[in-house]
C-alpha cells in the first residue's frame, strides 16, 4: 500500500508552523487493518572490501562452484550456512570503466569511484555521487515510517585521517532542497537504541514504574518542543545567508520531535522494547598498522569493539523492522577502503584494507584472497544472524523475510584490476557479487546465479521491482537480472 | 594506498642509466657553535620586488558555523568539568583536511540532532550525579524543591556560559518553565537537570550565531559577546572563558588595545598553547602518524617541542620553525636520525650539524606526509609541500589516470626515477608534475620516518641522489636546502597567513579576501614574524570584529 505523503510535505506543514501531534495516523493505517497485506521492506548491507586480491582466487574462497539450488558455500560465505536457503549469491557482476566514466560506470582509478555506480546505478563523477542511493529510492517506494530510511554504520570511526576525508564513512545520499546531500549515518549503538526505542514503554512495569517512564517521556517531549521552538525563533533573527543552513537543521529537529511524538508501535510477542545495550564501547585511536609494515597491537588502535557494535546494530535493525518503525534500512558494516583493525575480529595482523595488500602488514594466510575471505566472513557471520532473526520473526502467516527484498553488496570484486592491469586484484569492479535475500515479488532464494558482466545495480533494481517499483532503471542502469525473480 | 593522490600510468619509457650522486653538501647555513636562543642566520634574502598596488580590504564573509565534536567537548569540559569526550563518541565528525572545523563538512542530519539530544542528557545526568561537577555549575545551594530563586540563578549563570551571552529575564523564565513538570515526580535536581538539557540543546550553543549590533552597507558589526566567541574559538578552540565574557559584559572588548590584551591572555592559557599545537599538527599533517606507536609518540614529541620553542618559549622569527639547527630527541630518536644523542637522559636538544637537516621539514612527523604503501612518493610529497607550505593548488590529473598505486615496474624501469619518468617526458603530464616530482625527489634521501638513506629499501641497486628542484626558484638537496629555498622565495609568509585564516574562518580564502590577508601579512612581517603576533594581529584587526553579510547564499 503506497502512502502518497512526502515526508518533507508532512513535516514542513504550512509556512513551517508547528504541526499538531500525533500526525502519523496516515502512516499507521497499515497496522490497523488486520487483513491487509504485510508491508514490504528493503534492507541493504555493505562491506568495505573487495572479494579477492592479486594472489589466490575467489573461485576458491567465494564463488560457489555449483550453479542453481543447493550451491556450495566457500570459506568467505561459510557463516551463511544456517541461512543458506535464504541467500541467493549473484556472481560475475561488473561495473564498467573507462578513461571517463561510461554510463553506470567509473573512471579507471578504483578507490571510491565504484561507490556511486554500485549504490545508485549512476556513473562516478570523480568519486562523487550525483543521484540518491538505493535505500532512499526504496524508502520513497515503500511508504513513510518513523525512519525513512534508517541509515546506520557499525564501524565507529575512520581510523585514518587521509584519503578523501569523511567520504568513506558515508554511503547514503539523498535529495534535500533540490541538492544531493550526504547522509551521515548513526554510528552510536546507544544513540540508535534511544532513537528507535527510547519512547517505547517497557513491558511488565508496575503502575508506579510505568508512570515514571511516562513522565520521563513527557519531559523528553517538552525538551524537544522547546528545542524546536528555539530554532524557529532564531530562524527569524539570523541574516539571510544563515537562514537556509539553520532551517535545514530545524527540519532535523522537527523530524526528531515527530519521531518521538509518534504513537509507539503496539507491543506484541515479536515487537517490544529491546534491552538497553548500555554504554557504547569506547572509540579507538588511529590506525593500528604502520604503512611501512610496523604494527602495534594495542586493542585500542583502529578498533572500537565493532564486534559488539555489529551485534547491537543488527539486533536494532531486526527489531526496528519488526515494529514497522522503518521499511528501508542501509546498514554499513565497514568504511570504504576500511582501515579497521582486524586483529580482535579475526586474529589477523592487518586492517581490513591491508588484507588485500599482503605486501604490507604481516600475513599468516596462504595468499591475499584467503586473507580477505576471513574479513568477508566476519561480515557474513553478522549478516547470517540478522537474516536468521528476520526469517524467524512471524508477521501474520509469513515471516518478515518473506516480504522483504534484501541485498548485501561489497565495495569491489575480484577480477580485472584496473590499477595494476592484472587479471585479478582488489582494485576491481569485475567479478563482483551481491547477496540477495527475501521472498518478495518472486525473488529467488537459496540459489547461485551467474550474471556474468551484468551490473550489480541491476540486482538492486530487480529487488526494487520485486518490491513493487515500476521503473525499469536505477540511475543509468536498466534491466533486471534474468532468473533472479520468478519460478 | 593511503593518500589518494596521483601517480601516472607508466608508459613504456626507459631512461638511460641511474644517476648516482655524492653525499649532500652541507646546507647554506653553517651550524652554530652552541645552541643559543638567537634566531638562526637566514639565507641572504632576495631584494624586495616592486610592491604592487595593495588590494582593497573587504570584510570577510562567515557562514553559520557549527561547533565540531572537539570544540563541544573542550567547551563542556570548561563548563562542567566533564572530560569523557562524549561529543566525539556521539556526533558525526567530519575528517580533517587539514582542518576539522570546515563549514562545508557540517551537514545537518538525523544522526547529528539525535546526538545533540543524547549529549545534553548524558552531560546533565553526569554533572548532577557528581558532587564536584555539580558544585562547579551551581552558584547556589537549593533550600528545597520550591527554591525557584536558585533555579533562576543557576539558569542565568550557567546559561550565560552556554549561550555565550547574558540571558534576558524572559529567557531565564523560559528555560526554567519545566519546573512544575519536573516536580511531579522529581525534585529540584530534576528541574535543574532539565534546565541544563534545554540549554545544551539550544542552537546558540551548537552554532556560533552572529546577529550583530548593526548592519551597514552589508557589513555587520559584531557584538562584544560575539567577538569574545570569535577570539576564543580561534585562539583556544572552545567557548570563551568566564573572564572573557565578563570583559564583553563590561563593554571592555572593543578597540585594538583591549582586544590585544584579551587575545594575548587567551594564547597564554594552556588551552591557547594547545590550540597552537593542534593547528600545527593539523596543518603539517602529524595529528595522526602511520608508524608504530612508540615511534609516533617520539616524533610527535619532537615536533611539538619545536613548535613550542618557536612560538612560546623563545618567541621570535617564525621562520626558525624551518631553520632550527637542533631538534628535540631522546637517544632512540637521535640514533634513528643518525644524530649524537642529547647530553641529558630522556629528551633534549641535539644539534643537526652537517646532516643536511634543518627545521621541521627534517622531522619524521612531517616527512611522513606523501607516503604510499610505506614508501615515499616524490609526487605526493611534492604535492603536499606545494599545498601546505606554498598554498598552491595543482589541477587534478585527467580522469584516465590511476593514482591508487605507484607506477608498476616495466622492463628496465625499476628505480623510482625511471618509474616516474613519464611524468617528466610526457608533455601533458610534465606541465603539472614538474611542480611536484622534483620537490619530492629532493627529499628522497629521507624516508617516511625521516631516516636518512642513499638507496631505495626495496631495490638496493637503486641509489638515491636526493637532487631536487623548486621550479622557478632553484635546485636543492635535502630538507635543509629546501627550507632555505622556500624562505628565500618569500612564499612561506603569505601561505602561513592563509592557513591561519582557513583555520580561523573554517573556509578557504576567496579573491575578495586577498586585500585583508595582505594587510595581515604586513603586520606579521613588521612584527618580526612572530607567530603569536600573527594570531593576535588577525583576531584583533577591525575586520575580525565584523562580518560581511551576503544577500544571497
Amino acid at each position: 500500500m503506497k502512502h502518497p505523503l512526502s515526508r518533507r510535505f508532512v513535516l514542513r506543514g504550512a509556512a513551517g508552523a508547528a504541526l499538531s501531534l500525533p500526525v502519523l495516523e496516515a502512516m499507521s493505517d497499515n497496522r490497523a487493518l488486520a487483513d491487509a497485506a504485510p508491508p514490504k521492506r528493503f534492507l541493504l548491507g555493505y562491506a568495505g572490501t573487495s572479494l579477492g586480491g592479486s594472489t589466490g582466487s575467489i573461485a576458491n574462497t567465494f564463488v560457489p562452484t555449483t550453479e542453481g539450488a543447493n550451491y556450495d558455500l566457500k570459506t568467505a560465505l561459510a557463516p551463511l550456512a544456517p541461512v543458506k536457503n535464504e541467500v541467493t549469491v549473484v556472481t560475475g557482476l561488473k561495473i564498467p570503466w573507462g578513461t571517463t566514466s561510461p554510463a553506470g560506470g567509473r573512471e579507471l582509478q578504483f578507490h571510491y569511484r565504484s561507490m556511486a555506480p554500485l549504490l545508485t546505478g549512476t556513473r562516478s563523477n570523480l568519486g562523487a555521487f550525483t543521484t540518491p542511493t538505493v535505500e532512499h529510492v526504496a524508502s520513497d517506494l515503500l511508504g513513510q515510517r518513523n525512519f525513512s530510511p534508517l541509515v546506520l554504520r557499525v564501524q565507529a570511526a575512520s581510523y585514518d585521517g587521509s584519503a578523501q576525508p569523511g567520504s568513506g564513512s558515508t554511503i547514503s545520499y539523498r535529495m534535500v532542497n533540490g541538492r544531493l546531500s550526504a547522509v551521515p549515518p548513526r554510528f552510536s549503538p546507544q544513540g540508535t537504541f534511544q532513537a528507535l526505542f527510547g519512547q517505547l514503554p517497557t513491558n511488565g512495569l508496575t503502575p508506579e514504574q510505568a508512570a515514571e517512564q511516562a513522565w520521563l517521556l513527557a519531559n523528553r517531549k517538552s525538551v524537544l518542543d522547546a528545542m524546536r521552538s528555539q530554532y524557529s525563533s532564531l530562524l527569524t533573527r539570523v541574516s539571510a545567508s544563515d537562514k537556509q543552513r539553520l532551517d535545514d537543521h530545524l527540519q532535523e529537529v522537527r523530524e526528531l520531535e515527530q519521531r518521538v511524538a509518534a504513537i509507539p508501535p503496539p507491543q506484541t510477542a515479536t515487537c517490544f522494547r529491546p534491552m538497553d545495550p548500555g554504554a557504547d564501547p569506547s572509540i579507538g585511536g588511529g590506525q593500528a598498522i604502520g604503512s611501512n609494515g610496523n604494527i602495534t597491537y594495542s586493542q585500542n588502535l583502529g578498533y572500537s569493539d565493532e564486534e559488539q557494535r555489529a551485534l547491537v546494530m543488527c539486533d536494532l535493525v531486526a527489531m526496528a523492522i519488526t515494529c514497522d518503525l522503518t521499511r528501508s534500512v542501509s546498514l554499513q558494516f565497514s568504511n570504504v577502503q576500511c582501515m579497521m583493525n582486524m586483529y580482535s575480529i579475526s586474529g589477523q595482523l592487518s586492517d581490513l584494507h591491508g588484507l588485500s595488500h599482503g605486501s604490507f602488514g604481516h600475513r599468516t594466510e596462504p595468499d591475499d584472497t584467503a586473507a580477505m575471505a576471513k574479513g568477508i566472513s566476519w561480515h557474513m557471520k553478522h549478516w547470517a544472524r540478522l537474516l536468521a532473526k528476520l526469517a524467524a520473526t512471524k508477521e501474520g502467516a509469513t515471516s518478515l523475510l518473506d516480504n522483504m527484498g534484501v541485498c548485501f553488496v561489497f565495495e569491489g570484486g575480484g577480477g580485472y584490476d584496473t590499477d595494476t592491469n592484472q587479471a585479478k586484484g582488489p582494485h576491481s569492479t569485475d567479478a563482483m557479487a551481491v547477496l540477495v535475500s527475501g521472498g518478495v515479488g518472486g525473488l529467488k532464494r537459496g540459489h547461485h546465479l551467474k550474471a556474468t558482466n551484468l551490473h550489480p545495480a541491476q540486482v538492486l533494481l530487480t529487488t526494487l521491482r520485486a518490491l513493487g517499483a515500476t521503473s525499469n532503471s536505477l540511475g543509468e542502469v536498466s534491466g533486471e537480472i534474468p532468473g533472479l525473480r520468478g519460478p | 594506498m593511503r593518500l589518494l593522490l596521483w601517480l601516472g600510468v607508466l608508459l613504456s619509457v626507459s631512461c638511460d642509466g641511474v644517476i648516482t650522486g655524492a653525499r649532500p653538501q652541507p646546507g647554506v647555513l653553517s651550524p652554530e657553535a652552541a645552541p643559543q636562543p638567537q634566531p638562526n642566520p637566514l639565507p641572504q634574502p632576495q631584494p624586495d620586488p616592486v610592491q604592487p598596488e595593495p588590494k582593497p580590504i573587504v570584510t570577510p564573509t562567515s557562514r553559520l558555523r557549527r561547533l565540531n565534536p572537539r570544540e563541544l567537548d573542550a567547551s563542556l569540559a570548561m563548563l562542567t568539568g566533564e572530560t569523557h569526550g562524549h561529543a566525539a563518541a556521539l556526533l558525526p565528525n567530519p575528517a580533517a583536511s587539514p582542518f576539522d572545523n570546515v563549514v562545508e563538512g557540517q551537514l545537518p542530519s538525523a544522526a547529528w540532532v539525535e546526538g545533540v539530544e543524547q549529549l545534553a542528557n548524558q552531560v546533565a545526568t553526569e554533572t548532577f550525579a557528581d558532587p564536584a561537577r555539580r558544585a562547579k555549575v551551581m552558584p547556589c545551594t537549593p533550600t528545597g524543591n520550591a527554591d525557584l530563586a536558585c533555579l533562576s540563578q543557576f539558569i542565568r549563570s550557567f546559561g550565560r556560559q552556554v549561550l555565550r551571552r547574558p540571558l534576558t529575564d524572559a529567557e531565564v523564565t523560559r528555560f526554567g518553565s519545566l519546573h512544575a513538570q519536573a516536580l511531579q515526580r522529581g525534585s529540584i535536581d530534576t528541574s535543574l537537570r532539565l534546565a541544563m538539557v534545554r540549554l545544551l540543546v539550544d542552537p546558540e550553543f551548537h552554532f556560533r550565531v552572529e546577529l550583530g549590533s548593526a548592519v551597514t552597507n552589508g557589513v555587520m558589526t559584531l557584538t562584544e559577546f560575539e567577538v569574545a566567541s570569535r577570539l576564543a574559538f580561534a585562539l583556544q578552540g572552545r567557548a570563551p572563558p568566564a573572564w572573557l565574557l565578563a570583559k564583553a559584559e563590561a563593554g571592555e572588548l572593543h578597540g585594538t588595545e583591549a582586544l590585544q590584551v584579551a587575545a594575548r591572555r587567551l594564547l597564554d592559557e594552556p588551552a591557547g598553547r594547545a590550540m597552537v599545537e593542534r593547528f600545527h599538527a593539523l596543518w603539517l599533517g602529524y595529528a595522526t602518524l602511520p608508524n608504530d606507536a612508540q615511534l609516533n609518540e617520539r616524533l610527535f614529541t619532537e615536533t611539538t617541542a619545536l613548535v613550542r620553542r618557536v612560538v612560546f618559549e623563545q618567541p621570535g622569527d617564525y621562520r626558525r620553525l624551518f631553520t632550527s639547527q637542533e631538534t628535540f630527541v631522546d637517544a632512540a630518536l637521535a640514533s634513528h636520525y643518525g644524530l649524537t644523542a642529547p647530553a641529558t637522559t630522556g629528551f633534549g636538544w641535539a644539534p643537526y650539524q652537517a646532516t643536511g637537516r634543518q627545521g621541521v621539514l627534517s622531522h619524521g612527523a612531517v616527512l611522513a606526509n606523501g607516503t604510499k604503501n610505506g614508501e615515499t612518493s616524490p609526487t605526493l610529497r611534492g604535492l603536499w609541500i606545494r599545498r601546505r607550505l606554498f598554498c598552491q593548488e595543482i589541477p587534478p590529473p585527467p580522469p584516465n589516470v590511476v593514482m591508487d598505486l605507484p607506477p608498476p615496474m616495466q622492463g628496465a624501469a625499476v628505480c623510482k626515477k625511471e618509474r616516474l619518468s613519464a611524468h617528466s617526458t610526457n608533455g601533458s603530464c610534465a606541465g603539472c608534475h614538474h611542480l611536484m616530482d622534483p620537490v619530492g625527489f629532493g627529499l628522497e634521501r629521507f624516508d617516511s620516518t625521516g631516516k636518512f638513506r642513499t638507496a631505495e629499501p626495496a631495490f638496493p641497486q637503486c641509489s638515491i641522489d636526493g637532487q631536487g628542484e623548486l621550479a622557478g626558484v632553484g635546485s636543492f638537496n635535502g630538507p635543509a636546502e629546501l627550507a632555505s629555498l622556500m624562505i628565500s622565495s618569500g612564499a612561506l609568509e603569505p601561505c602561513v597567513v592563509k592557513q591561519v585564516f582557513r583555520f580561523a574562518y573554517g573556509r578557504t580564502e576567496q579573491d575578495e579576501d586577498e586585500g585583508w590577508l595582505a594587510a595581515v601579512e604586513r603586520s606579521f612581517t613588521s612584527s618580526g614574524r612572530r607567530f603569536d603576533e600573527l594570531l593576535v594581529a588577525m583576531t584583533t584587526d577591525e575586520q575580525f570584529s565584523k562580518r560581511r553579510v551576503e544577500v544571497t547564499p
